[in-house]
C-alpha cells in the first residue's frame, strides 16, 4: 500500500485563500473596491467623448472662471473651458499613459531581473550595481532631470518615468527568480536537459510573477502621480491639454477659484486609490501570508 | 569582523557614488539642444571657428570617456558648473538652499513619527479589527494623494479660508532674515535673539511639514505596525505578561523598544520619499530649498543646476544609507557576518 498513495490534489481555491471567512471577506473588499473604481475610470476613459457635455478645449471667454453650476458641473477655467469635460478627457491621457509606462518598465525590469537572478555571478553583480545607482535618486528628481534634458513634453516625461521605475522591478524579479531557482522542480527540469531559456520561461517565470503583478498594479498609481507631478511642474503635458497635473498647475495661484485645481486632484486621488486597493487586494489573493508580515 | 563589514560597505558606497556621477554625466549628454547655444550669442554659434575654439576650451571635442574623466575631476573638486539662471557656481547655490530643505524634512519626519507611530501601534494592537482597517485606509489615502495638490488644498483651507496659517514662504514678508549661522531659520533666529522671527518661522513651517509628513506617515505607520506585530508574538512578551507587568508597560517599554529599531531604519528608506515629496511641497509653498531650486532649474532648462541637484540628492541618499548600514551593523551583530 505504501507505494500506492493517491496523488495529493490541492484544489485551486485552497492554495489561494486562507481559511477563515474574515480574511477572505476583507481581501475581497479591497480587491472589488479597487476593481470597481479602476473599471469605472476605464469606462470614463473609453466613453469620455460620449459622456462629456462640452469639448475639453473650446474656449468660452464670456463664461470664464464660473463656479460649479448646472451647465458646468465642475465650473470653468480661466479660458472658459468646461472643467468637468476636461477632467473626463484627462482620464484618456492619464490612465493609458500610466499603464503604458508601467508595462514598459515591467518588461525591462523583469527581463533584467530574471537574467540577473538566473545567471548570478559577475552578470548579477554588474546589473544589480546599476539598479542600485538608479534607485539612489529620488524618482521625481531623476525624472525631472531626464525630462528637462530631453525637452518638456508628455512623451519625454513617459520615457523618463520608465527609465526611473524599471529598477525596482529588476530587484524584485531577481529576488523572486533566486527563490524560484532553488526549487526542486527547476533542478528536475534542468536535469532532464531543458535549455536555459525554457527553464526560465516555463518554470521560473510563472512562479516568480505574482509579486510583480502586485507591484505593477500599485506602481500604476505611482506612475499617475509622477506623470501629473511632471506636468504640474511644466515638464509633462503641455497646456491646454486636459492633463490633470497641468490643470492643477493652472489653478494653483487662484484660491478664490478653488474648483479649477480641486476636481482634477480628486480625480487623481480616486484613480490612484483604486489602483492601490486593487494591488492590495491582489496581494491578499496571491499571497495571503504576506498580510501579517 | 566589524572592520571587514565596514570595508565592504565602504566599497559598495564608493561604487554607487561613481555610478551616480556616471548617471549625471549621461543625463547631461542626453541633452539634444546645442550645448553652446546657452553660452554663445546667435551669431557666434554659427561661426565654425568660434565654435571649434569653445569646443576645445571645454573639451567637447574629446572622446566621451575622456570628457567623463574631466567631469569626474571637476565634480571631485566641487566644481559643478555655473547655473544659467543665477549666474553663480551651482555648489554655492546648493549650499545656500540645502538648509531650508533639511529643516523642512526634519519637521516633516517628526510629524510622521508623532502621528504615524501611534497609528501603527493602534493598528497592531487592534490587528484585523476596524481600527486596523482605518489605519490602513489612512495610509492608503496618504500614499494616493498627489502632494502638490494636498499642499494647495491645505493652503486653500488653512490660509485662504480660515486664516489659521501664514502664507507661503519661510518667514512673513516684513520680517528681516536673521544672520545666517546654521541656515536653519528656527535656530538662527534664536541665536540672533529674535523671538518674533522664530515665531514667524515656526508658523510658516507647520503647514508644509504637516503636508509632507502626512505623505510619508503611511510608511511610518505600516512599518511600526508590522514590526510591532512581529514583536508581539515574541516569547519575552509572554514572559513579561506572565510575571504580572501591566499591559501599558509591556507594550510601551518591552514591545515598542524592539519594534522601533526597524522604524528608525525606515528613516533611511523614508529619506528618498521625503526628498521626492519635498521637491513638490517646496514648489507649492514657495519654500526656498533645493526642491524648488531644482524645479525652477528644470523648467528653465538650466542643466548645470538640475544636474547639481540630481548629483547632490544621489550622494546624500548613498551617504544616508551607508550610515544606516553601519548602524545596522552596530545594533545587530548578526548582520556583520
Amino acid at each position: 500500500m505504501a507505494g500506492e498513495a493517491p496523488p495529493l490534489v490541492i484544489s485551486a481555491t485552497l492554495g489561494l485563500v486562507r481559511p477563515g471567512h474574515r480574511v477572505r471577506a476583507r481581501s475581497n473588499t479591497a480587491l472589488w473596491t479597487g476593481a470597481a473604481v479602476v473599471g469605472a475610470w476605464a469606462l470614463v476613459a473609453v466613453f469620455g467623448p460620449l459622456v462629456a457635455p462640452h469639448s475639453p478645449l473650446d474656449l468660452d471667454v464670456m463664461n470664464r472662471l464660473q463656479p460649479p453650476n448646472a451647465s458646468h458641473l465642475f465650473g470653468t477655467d480661466e479660458a472658459g473651458r468646461d472643467n468637468f469635460s476636461r477632467v473626463i478627457y484627462g482620464a484618456r491621457i492619464t490612465v493609458p499613459v500610466a499603464v503604458g509606462v508601467i508595462a514598459a518598465a515591467t518588461a525591462i525590469g523583469v527581463g533584467i531581473g530574471a537574467v540577473s537572478g538566473y545567471a548570478g555571478g559577475r552578470t548579477d553583480e554588474v546589473l544589480m550595481r546599476i539598479v542600485d545607482v538608479v534607485l539612489a535618486f529620488p524618482s521625481i528628481i531623476l525624472a525631472m532631470a531626464i525630462t528637462a534634458a530631453l525637452g518638456p513634453g508628455l512623451a519625454h516625461a513617459m520615457l523618463a518615468i520608465v527609465l526611473v521605475v524599471w529598477a525596482e522591478f529588476s530587484r524584485l524579479m531577481r529576488g523572486q527568480v533566486l527563490a524560484a531557482k532553488a526549487n526542486d522542480y527547476v533542478l528536475a527540469a534542468r536535469a532532464l536537459g531543458a535549455s536555459t531559456s525554457r527553464v526560465l520561461l516555463r518554470h521560473v517565470l510563472p512562479n516568480a510573477f505574482p509579486p510583480v503583478v502586485v507591484k505593477g498594479t500599485l506602481d500604476i498609481g505611482n506612475a499617475i502621480i509622477l506623470t501629473a507631478a511632471l506636468s504640474f511642474i511644466g515638464l509633462g503635458a503641455i497646456p491646454p491639454a486636459p492633463e490633470w497635473g497641468a490643470m492643477i498647475a493652472a489653478g494653483q495661484t487662484k484660491f478664490e477659484y478653488w474648483w479649477v485645481a480641486t476636481f482634477p486632484g480628486l480625480a487623481i486621488l480616486s484613480v490612484v486609490l483604486g489602483f492601490n486597493f486593487l494591488g492590495d487586494g491582489l496581494q491578499d489573493l496571491l499571497n495571503p501570508r504576506l498580510r501579517d508580515a | 569582523m566589524l572592520l571587514h563589514y565596514l570595508r565592504q560597505r565602504l566599497a559598495f558606497a564608493g561604487v554607487a557614488l561613481l555610478g551616480v556621477v556616471v548617471v549625471a554625466f549621461l543625463v547631461a549628454h542626453m541633452v539634444p539642444a546645442d550645448p553652446l547655444a546657452a553660452v554663445l550669442s546667435d551669431i557666434a554659434t554659427k561661426d565654425p571657428s568660434i565654435r571649434a575654439q569653445y569646443m576645445k576650451r571645454w573639451g567637447l571635442d574629446r572622446p566621451l570617456p575622456e570628457q567623463f574623466l574631466y567631469y569626474l575631476a571637476n565634480v571631485a573638486h566641487g566644481n559643478l558648473g555655473e547655473s544659467f539662471t543665477t549666474r553663480r557656481p551651482v555648489l554655492e547655490d546648493l549650499v545656500q538652499y540645502v538648509p531650508a530643505t533639511v529643516e523642512l524634512s526634519i519637521a516633516a519626519f517628526a510629524v510622521s513619527v508623532v502621528f504615524g507611530v501611534p497609528l501603527g501601534v493602534w493598528a497592531a494592537l487592534r490587528h484585523n479589527r476596524s481600527a486596523d482597517h482605518a489605519a490602513r485606509f489612512i495610509s492608503l489615502v496618504g500614499a494616493a494623494s498627489p502632494i502638490f495638490w494636498t499642499g494647495l488644498i491645505a493652503l486653500y483651507v488653512f490660509y485662504y479660508l480660515l486664516r489659521w496659517a501664514p502664507g507661503p514662504g519661510r518667514l512673513d514678508p516684513h520680517q528681516v532674515l536673521p544672520p545666517v549661522v546654521t541656515g536653519f531659520l528656527l535656530i538662527d533666529s534664536l541665536i540672533a535673539g529674535r523671538v518674533d522671527a522664530f515665531l514667524s518661522a515656526l508658523g510658516h513651517i507647520i503647514l508644509p511639514a504637516l503636508v509632507l509628513g502626512w505623505f510619508i506617515m503611511g510608511l511610518t505607520a505600516r512599518t511600526t505596525r508590522s514590526a510591532l506585530l512581529e514583536v508581539l508574538a515574541a516569547d519575552y512578551l509572554r514572559t513579561a505578561r506572565a510575571k504580572g507587568l501591566g499591559e501599558r508597560r509591556v507594550i510601551g517599554i518591552h514591545a515598542l523598544r524592539n519594534a522601533l529599531i526597524p522604524v528608525l531604519t525606515v528613516a533611511g528608506l523614508a529619506f528618498a520619499s521625503l526628498l521626492s515629496g519635498a521637491v513638490l511641497t517646496e514648489t507649492v509653498f514657495a519654500w526656498p530649498g533645493i526642491g524648488r531650486y531644482a524645479v525652477t532649474a528644470a523648467t528653465r532648462l538650466d542643466y548645470p543646476a538640475i544636474l547639481g541637484v540630481t548629483l547632490l540628492t544621489g550622494v546624500i541618499y548613498i551617504s544616508v544609507n551607508f550610515i544606516v548600514d553601519l548602524l545596522y551593523g552596530v545594533l545587530d551583530p548578526r548582520i556583520r557576518v
